[in-house]
C-alpha cells in the first residue's frame, strides 16, 4: 500500500471512530504547504523546495475512573516537490493507563513509539531513519494532601533502519525515587534521586572494528525544583542539581545543571516566557552534549480570532571529547493562527534557524574542515480542521 | 509577651487612605483591575452559563454525586459574578473614584474579587475529581476562552523542532 492510501484510509478510520466513540475521541487534520529555503542544511548553495503535508492527530482518552486509558497518536506526511528523497512519514504513538486506588496509590504505566528522521548528509542521499520505542511507570503515594512520594522508571530503544549504522543503536534505562511537598496550594518544591544507563550493544565508532562499546554511560542524578505559582500572574518551573555522567572513555561529566523557567501573564491577552536551561544529553556524535539555551517567548490575542506566537532562542551546544565541536544556534518563531470557525483555523507560519559552527580537528592528515555553517528559512500556511 | 502587649498598645491603627502616595498606589490598583475586568467578566460569564448547562445536564441524567458538587457551587459562582459584574461596570462606566472612602471601598472589593469566579471554580472541579466524575463536566477554562491559559499552553509547545545538528558532519 503506497503512502497516499495509507494517509486515505487513516483518514476514513477516525471519522468512522469519531461516529461511533464520539464521547472519548478526538482529533485534528492538518493539511497545508511550506517552503523550505534550505533542504539539506548546507552552508553552501541553497537548495529551497516546496512541501506539502498532512498530520492526522487522534486522542482516546477515557473517563477519570479507577481504571483509565489514555491513547494518543500523531502523524506526519511531507512530500517534497523536486527532492523526492526527502519525502518522509513520521509518526508518534503513546498508549497509557491509570491505575487510582482511593487517591492514595497512583500508578501510571506507558508504552510508545517514534519515528524520527534526521535530515540527510548529503544531496541524493535519503534522510536517516531511527525508531525509538519507550516504556515506564510511575507509582505515587499520597501521604497526605501535601505531601507525595514517588519512584519512576523509564526504558527507552533507539534503533536505526540503516545497516551503515547499527552502531548507533541504543537502550537507556533510569529510575527516579522522589518526594513532593506542597507549600501553598499551587505550588510544590521536591527533591529526587536518580540512577540509569545507557549502553550501546554494538558500540564502536564508525570504521573500527573492536567492539569496546566506548560510548556505554551511567548516570547519577540529584535533583531539585520548585514548581507552580509564585502570584496570580507569574509561574515558575525550576529545576536544578548534580549530574554525573560517566562514560568508560574520554571525558565524563559531574557539574551541577539546571532548568529555569518564568511565565508572566502581562495583561489577560499577553503572555510572556523566559528561560534558561543548561542541561547535557548523551550525543551520536561524541560522548555527551552541553546544552545552554536562552529564550523568550511572547503571546498575545488579537481581536477574538487571531493568536499571535513568537520565540527567540540563543543555543550554545559544547560537545565533549573525544570529537570535541562548538556549535551556536540562533531560532526565531512566528505563529499566526486565525480561527475560521470553533472547528477550523488557519496557521501561517515563518521559522528560520542560523548556525554557526566551530570544530576541533584532533585527526592529523585530516583534509577537510568539518565545521559547516548554515541559514534556513521555512514559511508556509496550513488549516487544520478539530473534530 | 510584655514587650508585644506594649507595642500593639502605643501603635497606631493608621489603615485610612491619608498619605498621597498611599492613595497614588491605591489609584493604580483599580486602575489595574479596571484594565482587566472585561477580560475576567467575560471568560467567568462563558464559565458560568456552562456550569447552568452542566447542572441542568446531571439533573437530567440523575448524577448524584455530579449534582452535589454543583449545589454546593452554584450559589456561591453566581453571587461572586453578580459582585464583579457590578464592580467592573463601576469602574469602566464612572472610572476610578477620587474621593477617598469610594476609593477605599472599591480597592477592598477589587482586590476580595480579583480572580473572579475562578477559586469557586477550582473547588468545583476538586469535588468532581473526588467523584469521579466525567470529563464533560468538569469547568475548563481553556474550552471557555481562558485567554491566559490558552496563551501559556502555546507558548510552552512553541519549541524548535529540527534537531540540534550540523548538516555534513557524520555521527561519530
Amino acid at each position: 500500500m503506497n503512502r497516499i492510501s495509507r494517509i486515505v484510509v487513516l483518514l476514513i478510520i477516525l471519522f468512522v471512530a469519531k461516529a461511533g466513540w464520539g464521547k472519548v475521541f478526538s482529533g485534528e487534520v492538518g493539511l497545508g504547504s511550506h517552503y523550505e529555503s534550505n533542504v539539506f542544511y548546507l552552508d553552501e548553495t541553497d537548495h529551497g523546495d516546496l512541501v506539502m503535508s498532512v498530520k492526522p492527530k487522534v486522542k482516546v482518552h477515557t473517563k477519570p475512573a479507577m481504571f483509565r486509558l489514555k491513547v494518543d497518536f500523531l502523524g506526519e506526511y511531507l512530500k517534497y516537490l523536486n527532492f523526492p528523497e526527502m519525502d518522509t512519514m513520521l509518526y508518534q504513538g503513546q498508549l497509557g493507563v491509570t491505575i487510582n486506588e482511593h487517591r492514595q496509590l497512583e500508578l501510571n504505566i506507558y508504552g510508545g513509539g517514534e519515528l524520527k528522521a534526521d535530515p540527510a548528509l548529503y544531496k541524493e542521499q535519503e534522510r536517516i531513519l531511527h525508531q525509538e520505542i519507550n516504556g515506564g511507570g510511575e507509582l505515587k503515594w499520597r501521604a497526605s494532601d501535601i505531601s507525595t512520594f514517588f519512584i519512576n522508571g523509564t526504558y527507552k530503544m533507539d534503533t536505526f533502519a540503516d545497516e551503515e549504522r547499527k552502531y548507533l543503536n541504543n537502550y537507556e534505562v533510569y529510575s527516579e525515587v522522589g518526594y513532593d511537598y506542597k507549600f501553598l496550594p499551587e505550588t510544590s518544591i521536591y527533591w529526587a534521586a536518580g540512577y540509569g544507563l545507557q549502553t550501546y550493544p554494538e558500540g564502536f565508532y564508525y570504521g573500527k572494528t573492536s567492539p569496546n562499546r566506548k560510548s556505554d554511560s551511567s548516570i547519577l542524578a540529584f535533583m531539585g525544583g520548585i514548581r507552580g505559582r509564585l502570584s496570580d500572574k507569574t509561574k515558575l518551573d525550576t529545576k536544578g542539581g548534580l549530574l554525573f555522567r560517566t562514560y568508560a572513555k574520554d571525558s565524563s561529566f559531574a557539574e551541577p545543571v539546571f532548568n529555569l523557567r518564568f511565565e508572566e501573564q502581562v495583561t489577560p491577552r499577553d503572555h510572556l516566557s523566559v528561560g534558561y536551561n543548561y542541561e547535557v544529553e548523551d550525543s551520536y556524535f561524541t560522548n555527551y552534549m552541553l546544552i545552554q539555551e536562552m529564550f523568550l517567548g511572547y503571546g498575545r490575542i488579537l481581536g477574538d480570532q487571531v493568536l499571535l506566537l513568537t520565540r527567540l532562542s540563543y543555543a550554545y551546544l559544547s560537545y565533549s571529547k573525544p570529537i570535541r565541536r562548538e556549535d551556536q544556534k540562533i531560532i526565531t518563531l512566528f505563529h499566526l493562527e486565525y480561527s475560521i470557525n470553533p472547528n477550523l483555523r488557519m496557521i501561517t507560519f515563518v521559522e528560520s534557524e542560523v548556525l554557526s559552527s566551530d570544530s576541533y580537528n584532533t585527526e592529523l592528515g585530516t583534509i577537510r574542515d568539518p565545521s559547516v555553517n548554515y541559514e534556513y528559512v521555512k514559511t508556509g500556511v496550513s488549516f487544520s480542521y478539530l473534530f | 509577651v510584655i514587650l508585644l502587649f506594649v507595642t500593639l498598645l502605643f501603635s497606631t491603627a493608621n489603615a485610612d487612605l491619608t498619605e498621597s502616595k498611599d492613595l497614588a498606589i491605591a489609584s493604580a490598583l483599580v486602575r489595574e483591575f479596571r484594565s482587566e475586568c472585561p477580560h475576567i467578566y467575560n471568560s467567568d460569564r462563558l464559565q458560568t452559563e456552562r456550569m447552568y448547562k452542566n447542572f441542568e445536564k446531571a439533573k437530567a441524567e440523575d448524577e448524584r454525586e455530579v449534582l452535589a458538587c454543583y449545589q454546593q457551587q452554584v450559589s456561591q459562582v453566581k453571587a461572586v459574578h453578580f459582585l464583579y459584574k457590578r464592580l467592573c461596570d463601576e469602574v469602566t462606566i464612572h472610572g476610578v473614584p477620587t474621593e477617598v472612602n469610594a476609593l477605599s471601598r472599591v480597592l477592598v472589593m477589587s482586590r476580595k474579587h480579583r480572580r473572579g469566579v475562578r477559586t469557586y471554580v477550582g473547588q468545583l472541579n476538586d469535588c468532581l475529581k473526588e467523584a469521579w466524575a466525567h470529563e464533560s463536566y468538569y469547568l475548563d477554562y481553556k474550552k471557555t476562552g481562558d485567554e491566559s491559559s490558552l496563551l501559556a499552553e502555546r507558548l510552552r509547545l512553541l519549541k524548535p523542532r529540527v534537531p540540534f545538528k550540523a548538516n555534513r558532519y557524520d555521527y561519530r
